[in-house]
């Protein structure tokens, strides 16, 4: 009879938890909350803890002339900082001498660096569950949207008070805005570090400039010319024209007037109007599905371009163009094509050249300091010290001069290899020393790269999908399955979009529509 | 005799169903060695011709570049992952199947009256799991596992399927030899070191090799609560190595300091080549004691 009641027990309990896991949104929001509350309550305790059993890092010693020595605090102290990937020999070595010797010196704090793997860099990670279960670790690298779920869970310290008095340096070679990527409700909870050019990023068409010369083409300014290009690249060098969807920056740009910036799944933003445009309604959709469903009948358009996952087939000589990096495709994309075709070049256009640039993003990488920590003091001096100056730029990010790299007019020739610091974390514009691979004639247009951009609307806006998240993963999965193969040209437009329409209608595009429209409109009244 | 050739009459409807099932098993073999064989061709590969003309058994333009990756400079690192490694399997197996059999042997002495109450304490984990959190939580802050060896193998030191498979083994022996025994005035813990251990012999390499594979796959223990270089077992560092370079394979398109060309596809296919050697050795020995040990399973099970 136990039995009985036990194996009956276990089959009802079995049937529940089978029952909630195929719930509805109710329920699938109630259990994200109570599992964010949970965590957030966690962290509170932990906080408590930390608060109850420990006193507050001893504050350092801010001179009233606000001088940076004044900044040294007192008294050694050390901090944890969470990097990502792995601890080159090299920089072991620094770690145990040059570089925390320079972090004595300079600080007064010891930094101890612990590294996690890649995948580990994101919401729902290893630091996450670090921060959730009170473990302890002083700082971390993070990006805008990372920072937004980690907020939304409480496991961010709010910086506004360090960050006006203990970044001296930073104030003088970062640009502030950047900290709008991380301002939630008044506060600023991660330091951004770094400084490079962003303006119209993926916004021009990097081509290669030895087909362009080969078939006399001088000038791409338009997706008829782009068109022209595609074609006879195909032609004469058997070359398909890309594998990025009709949804790429450059293609929609080409296609209207109107200046829209991408914000999420299937929604854009007019830079001019300021309003949200329904992408799959709009004519620019309508535009770029039928520019790509043409290029697919000239088989332009590889086959495989939804399965295949290679992952730069522009310098493996597959296509002959992608999306431009604000001028650095020219460095980044052409020593690895070059192992291919020697002779090749590349070169950078704007389609509709005569359209505003927009800078969607200042610092994509910032240091996040958990609300477990009591040194987000220490975490800002170290952060200002890997932005001081030349020196300290040069040195984190290239290690000793004379042994890890030599200096030959300016420009750095590295003799080590092995990752130090993170290049591109620390790469300022304004101080770093660029490496010989960079000609002084595109330092010159690099470093003022950004002089004509103007901020897209979107920056500093993180979407809290929180109220919508039923309507999000609906969305998105619609998405996939009939949006994706239209923008890669495999489906026409006018046989398609009534169903894509009603289908987004079904997965519940006005709610998910009128929420982000609610937020957005909160952060343009900021 | 006589049997023998009416067992020959017999065989000859089924030559024709064995010798489909041998072309049947035959072919299916070759499509579970061909992505064996894909992943040795492709390591040895070039990353550009991979990249072009795809994966190959045969390489198209030979290149050793991969394992020069993963060998050279860090190949002092690798061979420190592999010592973790081969001492995590051998540590964790060896315990594990101590406790396992001894907790199996445990349910199936009769006399002992809490083993109900334990075979439910075993039974219930299996269906409802307390979550991540909780898990972290009591590993890092009371058993303070963190950057120690035991790190790796004491989270799963005991799996609960793996324990009721040793105890339908046990549970196999006849109860006569242990009575016999007891008799004779030998201890419980006699009883299980001289009779059921040696007996279920079958059972304890399944669910040995069993336990060695999983230590040897384990890359999770590790990145949860592994932070010293020193201890990273093999599928950690390599699983930490591929992660690193598909991340810079992306950053290179991001932003300015990166134009560095690591090899992607091949250095993939040439970590498989390294970790999947000394453990595909463990098959063939293994071999006849795992097929009796399933059988074993299923008929008791």
């Amino acid at each position: 009879m136990k039995k009985k009641v036990l194996s009956a027990l276990l089959t009802t309990t079995l049937l529940l938890s089978l029952l909630t896991g195929c719930g509805s949104d109710a329920g699938q929001g109630g259990t994200s909350s109570s599992e964010n509350s949970t965590a957030s309550e966690s962290t509170e305790q932990s906080s408590q803890q930390e608060a109850s059993g420990e006193a507050p890092a001893e504050s350092s010693t801010a001179g009233e002339n606000g001088g940076e020595t004044s900044l040294r605090p007192d008294t050694l102290d050390k901090i944890t900082v969470v990097l990502f990937g792995e601890e080159s020999p090299r920089m072991q070595e620094l770690m145990e001498n040059e570089f925390q010797q320079m972090f004595i010196d300079e600080i007064n704090t010891e930094v101890e660096l612990m590294y996690l793997p890649w995948t580990e860099n994101g919401a729902g990670g290893k630091v996450d569950l670090m921060i959730a279960s009170g473990q302890e670790f002083d700082a971390c690298i993070v990006d805008p949207r990372w920072a937004a779920s980690s907020y939304s869970k409480g496991y961010l310290q709010d910086l506004s008070d360090v960050i006006d008095k203990y970044l001296p340096d930073w104030h003088e070679n970062v640009d502030p805005t950047a900290f709008d990527a991380y301002r939630y409700d008044g506060g600023v909870y991660a330091i951004p570090i770094g400084n490079k050019p962003t303006g119209g990023v993926y916004s021009t068409v990097c081509v290669r400039q030895d087909i362009m010369d080969a078939i006399g083409m001088t000038n791409i300014s338009t997706l008829d010319d782009l068109t022209e290009y595609a074609k006879k690249a195909k032609e004469q060098y058997g070359l398909y024209a890309t594998y990025e969807l009709a949804t790429a920056e450059y293609i929609i740009r080409g296609t209207s007037d109107r200046n829209l910036i991408p914000l999420c799944t299937g929604i854009w933003i007019d830079q001019d109007t300021k309003e949200l445009v329904n992408f799959v309604e709009s004519p620019e959709f309508e535009a770029a599905v039928k520019l790509y469903n043409d290029w697919y009948a000239q088989d332009l358009i590889p086959k495989d371009i939804l399965t295949n996952t290679v992952t730069l087939p522009f310098q493996a000589n597959m296509t002959s163009f992608m999306r431009g990096t604000c001028g650095t495709t020219l460095i980044e994309n052409e020593p690895g094509l070059q192992s291919v075709v020697p002779e090749a070049k590349t070169a950078e256009y704007y389609i509709a050249p005569e359209k505003p640039i927009y800078k969607k993003s200042y610092e994509n990488t910032a240091f996040q300091v958990p609300i477990t920590s009591t040194k987000a003091d220490r975490v800002a001096l170290f952060v200002n010290l890997l932005q001081k100056n030349t020196e300290m730029a040069n040195l984190f990010a290239y290690g000793v001069e004379g042994t890890d790299y030599e200096l030959i007019d300016g420009k750095v020739s590295k003799i080590n290899t092995e990752e130090l610091f993170y290049e591109w974390m620390i790469y300022n514009v304004k101080i770093s020393s660029p490496t010989t691979a960079y000609t002084d004639e595109f330092m010159e247009v690099y470093k003022n790269w950004d002089d004509k951009a103007l901020p897209a609307l979107s920056f500093g806006f993180n979407i809290d999908y929180s109220n919508v998240q039923t309507e999000k993963a609906q969305i998105d999965s619609v998405w996939e399955e009939l949006a994706t193969p239209m923008l890669a040209g495999l489906k026409d437009y006018d046989s398609n979009i009534e169903e894509l329409k009603a289908e987004l209608n079904k997965a519940g595009w006005d709610t998910y529509m009128a929420e982000i429209q609610k937020q957005f409109d909160a952060h343009l009244a900021k | 005799m006589e049997k023998k050739k009416q067992t020959i009459k017999q065989s000859r409807s089924d030559r024709a169903l064995r010798t489909f099932f041998y072309i049947f098993i035959g072919f299916f073999a070759a499509i579970c060695l061909y992505p064996l064989l894909l992943a040795v061709g492709t390591s040895f590969s070039d990353e550009v011709s991979v990249t072009v003309n795809g994966y190959s058994v045969i390489p198209k333009k030979f290149s050793l570049e991969a394992y020069k990756m993963i060998l050279g400079s860090l190949g002092k690192n690798i061979m420190n992952a592999y010592c973790v490694t081969i001492a995590v399997t051998v540590a964790g197996t060896l315990l594990s199947v101590l406790v396992s059999a001894a907790f199996a042997y445990m349910l199936t002495v009769k006399e002992f009256k809490p083993r109900s109450a334990l075979n439910m304490f075993l039974y219930i984990p299996m269906i409802f799991s307390a979550g991540l959190l909780p898990w972290y939580i009591m590993c890092t802050k009371y058993y303070q596992l963190t950057d120690k060896f035991w790190a790796l193998i004491l989270p799963c030191c005991m799996n609960a399927f793996n324990v009721f498979l040793l105890r339908n083994f046990f549970k196999s022996i006849p109860e006569e030899l242990a009575e016999a025994a007891k008799i004779d005035g030998a201890s419980y813990l006699k009883i299980f070191g001289i009779i059921y251990f040696p007996l279920a012999k079958v059972g304890l390499v399944t669910v040995g090799l069993f336990y060695a594979l999983s230590y040897w796959n384990d890359y999770y223990l590790a990145l949860m609560f592994i932070n010293k270089q020193k201890l990273y077992p093999l599928q950690y560092y390599l699983y930490n190595m591929l992660a690193n370079v598909q991340f810079i394979a992306n950053q290179a398109n991001a932003s300015l300091g990166y134009n560095i060309n690591i090899p992607l596809e091949t250095t993939k296919m040439a970590t498989i080549c390294v970790t999947i050697g000394p453990i595909i050795l463990l098959y063939p020995f293994a071999q006849k004691y795992i097929t009796k040990g399933v059988i074993v399973g299923a008929v008791k099970g």
